[in-house]
């Protein structure tokens, strides 16, 4: 596993379907079947729908966002939002069934996991490497990543999955990311 | 809102702190603003002031005779009080200024949680073991 990337200063537009509530009563997590999946079934049928609209905001048509925010009462409810879809540049006008989400400007972390180690990649990224180099998560908020160049379906254990996760100086005094 | 020129404005500001100071000075109270909003609905009485200000006879009437002084308020008849249209006039630019500012807008981000997941809600992702929680 590569060494995660820190993004300075970066403001990400996403463009896409949303979803609120257990996205797991259908089927477990990591499942086509599961409500996330039948987001991005629901997303991609819209995005044929406006290829044109989407050819012309989009700024990389072909990498695949899926957000995850975790709400204040999540602990209480185990509901939360999930947006899926596409960065934008510009979201002035969109169609309608679409969602836009201006993320806050902010530093990101950026790590590449393989399908079949993401659990224990992503658990020493945020466990272990970000506390050693002085960051913390600073919103709470994460984003997967899709580049289907190199994510070929959840059962191919060598897809690969993109994250990016929103930091700050834990202690001004350990962080490293100048 | 008018544009004003530049140089205009610095002009007339300078020529009149001491005016504008006595003008600021009178709203900047909480007491003279709420008497103000009060009257924003209609004139008063002095008693009807005195009951919904909740202040002593002799600061009420100090409090008057500050702002009859500045012309944010009128005595237009014994022992009532009206707002200027001057008062009114500030009263909503403060408003419109204060609603608008930068500041709050400010304030308002800063609302926006800064927190970590919870050990739950990153379990999912991450691989928390249960054990360690």
């Amino acid at each position: 596993m590569l060494e995660p990337q820190i993004i300075k200063d970066k403001q990400i537009k996403l463009l896409g379907c949303v979803f609120f509530g257990n996205p797991f009563h259908e089927a477990k997590e990591w499942s086509y079947k599961n409500e996330i999946g039948n987001l991005w079934i629901r997303f991609m049928k819209l995005s044929k729908k406006y290829a044109n609209f989407l050819e012309k905001l989009s700024s990389s048509s072909t990498l695949g966002y899926e957000l995850h925010l975790e709400p204040a009462d999540y602990h209480k409810t185990n509901r939360y939002y999930v947006m899926v879809g596409l960065e934008i540049r510009d979201s002035e006008e969109v169609p309608l069934e679409f969602f836009t989400k201006s993320l806050p400007r902010t530093d990101y972390i950026e790590f590449t996991t393989q399908m079949e180690k993401k659990r224990e990649q992503g658990a020493y990224v945020y466990q272990e490497w970000m506390p050693q180099k002085g960051i913390a998560q600073r919103y709470p908020f994460i984003l997967q990543r899709y580049d289907p160049n190199r994510y070929r379906g959840l059962e191919d254990p060598s897809s690969e999955i993109d994250w990016l996760i929103p930091i700050q100086r834990n202690n001004p005094r350990r962080a490293n990311f100048e | 809102m008018s544009r004003i020129p530049i140089a205009d404005l610095l002009s007339n500001y300078e020529n009149q702190f001491e005016e504008i100071k006595s003008v600021l000075g009178a709203l900047s109270h909480d007491k003279r603003l709420q008497i103000m909003l009060s009257l924003l609905t209609g004139e008063k009485s002095f008693r009807e002031l005195k009951k919904e200000i909740k202040l002593e006879k002799t600061a009420l009437a100090s409090h008057l005779t500050q702002m009859i002084s500045v012309q944010l308020i009128l005595k237009p008849a014994y022992n009532t009080y009206s707002l200027h249209a001057d008062g009114e006039r500030f009263l909503r630019v403060i408003e419109q200024a204060f609603r608008q500012s930068d500041l709050r807008i400010k304030k308002d981000k800063e609302k926006m949680e800064t927190r970590q997941f919870s050990e739950k809600f990153a379990g999912q992702f991450f691989g928390y073991d249960e054990s360690s929680q």
